[in-house]
């Protein structure tokens, strides 16, 4: 007998109802060989079921009140304002020291208690590794590696268009008239510059034809590109001085030549052999696997849903992009098996979650943003994508010996986001929140709470379902003290948006609302919102509640490309479970999946974790 | 103000200025001033000795809590003061007892260094090289971190540990990480001086941040005698007649020293996390 190994699959965001229909439909031919050898099941999620979240209780086999992660975005209670959730920033402590980047994962992660026992493990893309544990093994970080400019993507769009203005979260560069151009990649923000600015690598763009020729500044020197083309990447440089410089990576993609010159260019990301923080562990291993495989996407969320959703490339664009991110991961994976000879294995594909993000109005004919013109293959290229992901497993079923756990799963599934819910407007409706100056909620507060009266506010919606109380001595301004006074708030919430009536569609929006004490417990359950909305499928918090922002209305259409989500009721939005053994009877849970693993390998730590191990012994 | 000096033994200004891959010495560069650093003709006949009459004894004598690791001192030490032995430059025993049997518990054989640098094999690999230099480190960090210090002064010696005529620029990557990590741990209150000593024909290498220098970039000209009185101006001492050299920034108004980041920078840096999360 060989040495016992565990290979897991992750599939972000594949949804049962959909995988169920196709297998029923001989659709899913690995999968369903996989269920006859083994067991499928749904499997239940966090609360919230959120990527991170959900992906940090499957790392730790603990609910969000033990690791901490409870949401892509929290709150300051210094200032009120968003921040990323995955992460801390840390001040630097004086004039040589760096800005730093600390991970807010708690808990124990199943890589961690096999290096305590000796087991090596390979871990590929999990999300909140970044920064990347030290462990036995060799890990590459997944969401929340950001790029050069610190966030989770700034793509850059250049055009001869006087009209055209920059969209969400782009750097717009306009180009003068003419068909031999300079201009630049935009890249980190530079700080010490009066005022501040970007650093930037000059490039030279010249229209000959049906293409473009883009002399980069980085390696390879040239390329040429036809229209509604990806290049590979493009390593550049960024001088940060005359001494320091940072490395990084873009693909540029030609939108149009005529009758204007329009291009894009993606976010930078970091470079894998010369990473401005460490992205793998240990660190020269992105450095390694990058000579070994070719160059790949870093950014944590690498598929570019941004461009999309600020129209600067269509949905067959963004299907060849996200087709790029997918085969670099798959390239990865097959590279990293065929040397996998003992311990943990994990890789994520979240191609999946981004891609049903943006193509499910496609499907949904109820869909604000469906119309019937629209080219009905789109909304097929989910199933089609559920299709490879089927053809990855097989690849990997290829590769199993009797000393292999197999794990096919996905993290929470989908649904359609066709209504949004502004959570502050309902809070100001319901004397909860009070605007200064006789204000009333509008778009015009659309972002950081600005018109927000403290003094006289008892609660405040921030990120993606989440309600927070103004709580003294924990806000900065709070007003509310524990006990019956809150308790009132929290009551006041709960049966005031229980059920919830979407008036203009007749249907309740808004199922229940979770109370942290019900759904958290653990070391970290204070840090989590005090109240979770549970949405309807269909309704989901509005972009401007997650931000800390307003509208006049309550209830308003969902009209963004981003047309798909899964921050709904979790009960409503399970994941998939596939394992090529038989799994006990009974609901499967996520927690579950670390105690499993553990016990598979034969390593302590397991029967400490919330979860049990599911294989029949 | 605070003094922390990293001596790294035998390094040369050839590999420290031109390697670009150390990211670390090129943020010291920047932030700083530097140069090469001539030795002026002291009388002494090795590195270590000149180290000691240019710079330790004048800073020994200025300072209330000095901690020296590695470093050979003829002057009476405060009472305060901590030593460390290292078998590699034959300093004197650590004192007090107490930090000796301290280390010992916490890093084990912590004087760590060949008795014979001369009968090390050609083949040494590079890892046991900076396993034992590692623990060096370590037990400065340690010291740096945990006890109160106003000077403070660690002689890493990893390169004498490496053969004549080897390719060493991996161990300067190394050492650029481990200059990295002291970086991180000085407060705003320190003057940082990185530099090895001239030696021979060799010239021999500084960089020096401090908050209030009011000088940055390369410095040419520099010797080794200036270095003491430097530190001293910048720190707030007055410089003993005595000393030979002269501080580099003699006669120049000092900094105010800024704050490293703006608070409105730090804002931009947190809301920036955000963008592009899809969610929003």
């Amino acid at each position: 007998m060989g040495k016992k190994k565990v290979v897991v699959v992750g599939l972000d965001g594949l949804e049962p109802s959909i995988v169920e229909s196709m297998l029923a439909h001989g659709d899913l031919p690995n999968l369903s060989r996989l269920r006859a050898m083994g067991s499928y099941t749904r499997m239940k999620t966090t609360y919230p079921a959120q990527t991170p979240v959900a992906w940090s209780s499957f790392a730790t086999g603990v609910n969000p009140g033990g690791h901490g992660i409870f949401d892509f975005i929290r709150r300051d209670p210094e200032t009120y304002l968003p921040d990323l959730a995955l992460s801390r920033f840390e001040r630097p402590k004086s004039m040589l020291a760096q800005p730093k980047v600390v991970s807010r994962r708690n808990g124990i992660a199943i890589w961690q208690h096999l290096t305590n026992a000796g087991i090596p493990s390979t871990v590929l893309r999990c999300p909140c590794t970044f920064p990347p544990d030290t462990l036995k093994g060799t890990m590459l970080a997944g969401v929340g590696v950001p790029d050069l400019r610190g966030g989770q993507g700034t793509g850059a769009f250049y055009t001869q268009d006087k009209t055209v203005a920059a969209q969400e979260h782009e750097n717009l560069v306009p180009l003068e008239p003419g068909n031999d151009l300079k201009t630049y990649i935009v890249g980190p923000r530079n700080l010490r510059a009066n005022p501040p600015g970007d650093f930037r690598v000059d490039i030279r763009v010249q229209k000959s034809g049906e293409t473009l020729r883009i002399e980069t500044g980085g390696s390879p020197a040239v390329v040429e590109l036809r229209e509604r083309c990806w290049s590979p990447w493009i390593r550049v440089k960024f001088k940060l001085s005359m001494l320091q410089s940072a490395s990084g990576m873009v693909r540029f993609y030609v939108r149009r030549l005529s009758p204007v010159i329009e291009f894009y260019v993606s976010p930078v990301n970091f470079d894998p052999a010369a990473p401005v923080y460490p992205i793998s562990s240990p660190p020269d291993y992105a450095k390694r696997l990058s000579e070994e495989i070719g160059l790949f996407a870093t950014l944590g969320m690498a598929e570019d849903h941004n461009g999309l959703n600020n129209g600067r490339f269509d949905e067959a664009d963004y299907l060849a992009q996200c087709n790029l991110v997918y085969e670099e991961r798959e390239k990865m994976m097959d590279h990293e098996l065929r040397r996998f000879s003992e311990g943990f294995f994990f890789v994520l594909f979240d191609t999946p979650d981004r891609l049903q993000h943006m193509l499910w109005r496609f499907r949904d004919p109820e869909h604000p943003g469906f119309h019937r013109d629209l080219p009905a293959e789109l909304g097929e290229q989910v199933n089609a994508l559920y299709r490879r992901c089927d053809e990855t497993v097989g690849r990997v079923m290829e590769r199993l010996d009797e000393d292999t756990l197999l794990i096919a799963l996905s993290d929470h599934g989908f649904n359609s986001f066709r209504r949004s819910f502004h959570t502050n407007t309902w809070l100001w409706q319901n004397g909860l929140l009070a605007l200064k100056d006789g204000r009333t909620p509008s778009t015009d507060l659309k972002e950081n709470f600005i018109g927000v009266d403290w003094s006289k506010t008892y609660a405040y919606a921030l990120g993606l379902g989440g309600i927070y109380l103004n709580m003294k001595g924990r806000e900065r301004e709070g007003i509310l003290e524990e006990g019956t006074e809150a308790d009132r708030v929290r009551n006041a919430i709960t049966t005031g948006m229980q059920g919830l009536i979407d008036a203009a569609k007749a249907v309740p929006g808004i199922r229940s609302v979770s109370r942290r004490e019900e759904i958290y417990s653990g070391a970290y359950a204070g840090e989590s919102p005090d109240l979770l909305i549970n949405f309807q499928p269909g309704y989901r918090v509005s972009w401007e509640t997650a931000v800390g922002g307003f509208s006049h209305q309550l209830f308003e259409d969902n009209t963004r490309r981003w047309s798909g989500d899964h921050i709904i009721d979790p009960e409503a939005v399970p994941g998939i479970l596939f394992m090529n053994r038989k799994a006990a009877n009974g609901q499967a849970k996520i927690t579950d999946l670390s105690p499993t693993i553990l016990q598979f390998l034969n390593a302590p730590g397991g029967d400490k974790l919330e979860g049990k191990a599911l294989l029949v012994a | 103000m605070k003094i922390c000096i990293l001596e790294l033994d035998g390094t040369t200004p050839e590999l420290i200025f031109n390697d670009e891959r150390l990211g670390n010495i090129r943020r010291l560069m920047d932030l700083g001033l530097y140069g090469k650093l001539q030795d002026a003709s002291l009388d002494s006949e090795d590195s270590s000795s000149i180290a000691n009459v240019a710079i330790c004894d004048p800073l020994t004598h200025a300072s209330q809590r000095p901690i020296l690791i590695g470093v050979r001192s003829d002057s009476s030490l405060p009472v305060n003061a901590i030593r460390v032995t290292c078998v590699a430059t034959k300093s004197e025993p650590t004192e007090p007892a107490s930090i000796h049997e301290e280390l010992q518990q916490l890093f084990g054989d912590y004087a760590v260094g060949p008795k014979d640098p001369a009968a090390l094999p050609e083949d040494r690999p590079l890892d046991e090289i900076v396993t034992t230099s590692g623990k060096q480190w370590e037990v400065a960090r340690h010291l740096a971190s945990k006890h109160e210090w106003d000077y403070f002064h660690f002689v890493e010696t990893g390169l004498d540990r490496i053969p004549h005529g080897r390719v060493v620029p991996d161990y300067y990557l190394w050492l650029d990480e481990q200059v990295g990590s002291f970086m991180e741990l000085l407060d705003s209150e320190t003057i940082f001086l990185v530099i090895s000593m001239p030696a021979d024909s060799q010239d021999g290498v500084f960089l020096l941040a401090a908050p209030n220098c009011p000088l940055a970039g390369e410095y040419a000209g520099a010797t080794l005698p200036d270095i003491a009185p430097t530190l001293l101006d910048l720190s707030g001492f007055s410089i003993p007649e005595s000393i030979p050299g002269r501080s580099l920034v003699a006669g120049l108004e000092k900094r105010t020293p800024d704050a490293a980041l703006a608070e409105s920078d730090i804002e931009q840096l947190v809301q920036d996390r955000l963008a592009g999360l899809g969610y929003i």
